[in-house]
């Protein structure tokens, strides 16, 4: 895929979801998506019916001085090839202190598994999810989740 | 374990977490007759944490943490972390050093393909076919073993290059390797296992997974291949020397566990093409990236070129990449592999994620084992070539 089909791509979504999100461009080949929670759901169906059909990773990252929690999508396509070649980033912000977020399985069920690991390894509540359940963590787990920042690995 | 409740037909099976296979790992199944009407896998029996270690971690010291998670398959998780590193300090290796971290990661395909194959012939009770593939590993490691000191465990590729040149007469040692393992594949393999009757009646038509659940699920390596999706991120987004490399995406459309099986056989006679023509096109030249050069004394420089051997060079322990997200994907024996690095600037990342593609399969469990009989249980999981540790992390 060239430089130009990228950008094609590029404009592509942002008539499609500006003003609803903000798209940028991270050369070579990466494109990033800034939506609010609200809007999380509306702009996963646009990009699914784009071509964007599974989901490779779910990336929580734990902002303690801000009071954030920043999950990332990694988006990408199995059946166009061409679209294969973007990985796209969904990106949303959620407030620390409440720790819940919105599921994506009902558009992406390849996210289930994954969502189901960041709410075992990072305490993020998925709303909608089918199985809000402990994944790799002892059922009986109770302590600060191993992937926030507060917790202190010297502990165990 | 076998547990029944009271007043229903339907028997809940517990199987593991002791070693079922390749690994620490349990199963939840209900059984009505011998039928799976549910079927839960629960991993998390060997949870390291290396996600979080890494946190704490120096950004070297994190190149032999990664391929903890899957020792025979330890290049690929390396050059996954690697290249994640170098898009951060925005360097490229020398074309030697990308030539020979490729050749090492086709090697480790090759092993990884063949552990696979004797954890599936065990399990369904081939016990030649459990002997045979794991016996014809062995010339392979003893191949990396040549090329970087260590069997399993390499910690071969640093930022911008790797540690050791090739040693002397290596040339002839991989071409007597390939030509065994070719000879092995191409007959013996054949004659004893998949030509195998026993092996048909199992395999063939069991566990189908379609072209769409494939997708649906986001299934990947060559379980994806095996239900016609032609993903490879070796093609799709080429990496290290792989571009001017010719090899075919091998890929079946059945669906089945013979047809994942398959995959295998055909990837490994790709990795024997590719690592035949590593060794005519290999160029000659430094195998570190300059900027890393200058910083190694003339006495460690006229050691390495008599040993072949290269020390680290010391600013490696305060490496200290740019704050910035990078994402690195690459084509790991069982899949694609990412890695999600956020970086403040400090001397520790700030957030290292892994995904492995064990852990992407483990949803094929559930789907592939409901409805089916008891007997496939172990056809589907072999065929599945699913590694505990490496989807734990």
């Amino acid at each position: 895929m060239t430089i130009d089909e990228i950008n094609r791509v590029f404009k592509d979504l942002k008539s499609m979801i500006e003003p609803e999100a903000q798209v940028s461009t991270l050369p070579p080949n990466r494109l990033v998506i800034t939506a609010s929670i609200d809007k999380l759901e509306l702009i996963a169906n646009l990009l699914k019916n784009y071509g964007f059909d599974h989901v490779k990773s779910v990336t929580a990252t734990d902002y303690p001085m801000k009071n954030v929690i920043e999950i990332s999508y990694l988006i990408s396509s199995f059946n166009n090839l061409d679209l294969s070649k973007i990985i796209l980033t969904l990106k949303i912000l959620i407030d620390r202190s409440k720790s819940t977020s919105k599921s994506l399985c009902k558009v992406w069920p390849s996210a289930e598994f994954l969502e189901r690991e960041t709410y075992d390894l990072m305490g993020i509540f998925f709303e909608g999810h089918p199985e809000n359940a402990s994944l790799i963590l002892p059922e009986d787990y109770k302590d600060i989740r191993p992937l926030r920042k507060d917790f202190k690995l010297t502990k165990y | 374990m076998l547990k029944q409740r009271n007043s229903e037909k339907e028997i809940e099976l517990f199987i593991g977490p002791q070693h079922p296979a390749s690994g620490h790992m349990r199963f939840i199944g209900r059984v009505d007759g011998d039928i799976f009407t549910n079927f839960i896998p629960d991993p998390g029996w060997v949870h390291r944490g290396i996600e979080k270690i890494a946190e704490n971690r120096k950004w070297v010291q994190i190149i032999p943490l990664v391929e903890r998670a899957a020792i025979l398959d330890a290049a690929n998780m390396n050059i996954g972390y690697v290249m994640a590193l170098e898009k951060l300090l925005d360097i490229e290796p020398p074309p030697r050093a990308q030539y020979l971290r490729t050749l090492l990661c086709e090697i480790n395909r090759i092993t990884s393909h063949l552990y696979g194959f004797g954890i599936a012939g065990i399990m369904i009770g081939s016990s030649t076919f459990y002997m045979w593939p794991f016996a014809d590993r062995e010339p392979l490691i003893d191949i990396a073993q040549l090329i970087t000191g260590a069997r399993l465990t390499y910690s071969y590729m640093i930022p911008g290059g790797v540690r050791r040149d090739l040693p002397q007469g290596f040339r002839e040692k991989v071409l007597k390797a390939l030509k065994y393992i070719e000879r092995r594949l191409n007959n013996d393999y054949f004659r004893i296992f998949f030509d195998n009757p026993v092996t048909k009646a199992r395999y063939q038509g069991v566990g189908v997974l379609k072209r769409n659940d494939a997708i649906k699920l986001g299934i990947v390596g060559p379980n994806l291949r095996a239900s016609n999706v032609k993903y490879d991120v070796r093609k799709v987004e080429p990496y290290a020397a792989y571009p001017e490399l010719e090899f075919d995406v091998a890929y079946r459309e059945e669906g089945d566990c013979y047809a994942r099986l398959l995959v295998r056989v055909e990837e490994i006679r790709q990795s024997i093409k590719i690592i035949r023509q590593i060794l005519d096109k290999l160029p000659q030249g430094p195998i570190i990236h300059k900027k890393y050069e200058k910083l190694i004394s003339l006495k460690k420089l006229e050691e390495c070129q008599k040993t072949g051997i290269l020390g680290l060079p010391a600013i490696f322990t305060a490496l200290r990449p740019p704050a910035g997200e990078v994402i690195s994907r690459v084509e790991a024996a069982r899949g694609e592999l990412i890695f999600h690095i956020i970086s403040t600037g400090e001397l520790r990342p700030y957030r290292l994620r892994m995904v492995t593609p064990s852990f992407r399969n483990i949803v094929l469990f559930r789907e592939l084992i409901s409805g089916a009989r008891v007997m496939d249980f172990p056809a589907i999981y072999g065929s599945i070539d699913y590694f505990p540790p490496e989807s734990d992390r």
